[in-house]
């Protein structure tokens, strides 16, 4: 049976998500499922010089994070050990944006990386964004990490992403 | 009479309330315990014995969802992985599968 899995990444969590990702994909690999990862990002400002000139709009600074997103997190995949998988990337509002994808993927699973524990106001909303998935027939699986300090983070050049 | 009857039910009520809460708190518990005592046997079949995966069940309260956690050492994610096929065949509606991952992999 081919089952599609959906893994949310929200915009900070690509340290988690790349901790707990082994178990994600030895989840899926155990099926022979399709896995899609999903980075969700805000809308990004266009870049300017110092004398307010457009440099890059607005256009093309979604297009220059996904393709250093998606770089950083294949060779971080590459360089772990892990089966390749399908990144995207989506700009907006995270919980519009993941709703959408879940309506256009249609995934049977959807997994979410746990938020930072001390975010109370991220954890209510991916709280209620969960019980809007899971109405959506998608079964969801919740990966707990470790808590990953900042100085981990630092530690992980790949993961510096814009 | 009818004040009667009306003080009795609001003297009642309360008490009735708890006990039927603590029926229905004690019966989701129950629950869990079979799920978990299934789930168990499951990964236990799956992985051809006894392992160094944890289970534990978390039974569903009105505002929040049920979650069965799996837990594996670092290194051992592979387990979770053996196990999720049955883990997720038997997950009732209203639960969760919860993946707890090692320290840093």
């Amino acid at each position: 049976m081919n089952t599609r899995m959906l893994v949310v990444v929200f915009a900070g969590q690509e340290a988690t998500a790349i901790q707990g990702l082994p178990a994600v994909l030895a989840t899926a690999r155990s099926d022979r499922r399709s896995v899609r990862l999903a980075c969700f990002r805000p809308l990004p400002a266009p870049r300017v010089d110092r004398h307010d000139r457009v440099v890059a709009d607005c256009d093309r600074e979604m297009a220059r994070i996904t393709e250093t997103t998606t770089t950083a997190l294949t060779s971080t995949l590459r360089q772990r050990g892990l089966d390749p998988v399908e990144i995207v990337v989506r700009f907006g509002a995270p919980g519009r944006e993941v709703l959408r994808e879940t309506d256009a993927f249609t995934p049977d699973l959807v997994a979410f990386f746990a938020p930072p524990a001390l975010a109370l106001v991220s954890r209510l909303r991916v709280w209620a964004l969960r019980r809007r998935v899971a109405r959506r027939q998608a079964r969801l699986v919740l990966v707990e990490t470790p808590a990953v300090g900042r100085r981990q983070l630092e530690a992980t050049p790949a993961l510096a992403l814009p | 009479m009818l004040a009667g009857f009306t003080q009795l039910a609001l003297t009642t009520a309360p008490v009735i309330a708890l006990l039927v809460w603590l029926q229905r708190s004690d019966r989701r518990r129950i629950e869990a315990g079979q799920l978990r005592a299934d789930i168990h046997h499951a990964a236990n079949r799956a992985l051809g014995g006894e392992s160094l995966l944890a289970i534990r069940v978390d039974h569903p309260t009105p505002w929040r969802r049920g979650h069965v956690h799996l837990s594996a050492p670092l290194g051992y994610e592979w387990l979770v992985g053996d196990v999720s096929p049955a883990v997720l065949s038997r997950l009732p509606d209203r639960y969760d599968m919860v993946i707890h991952c090692g320290g840093a992999a």
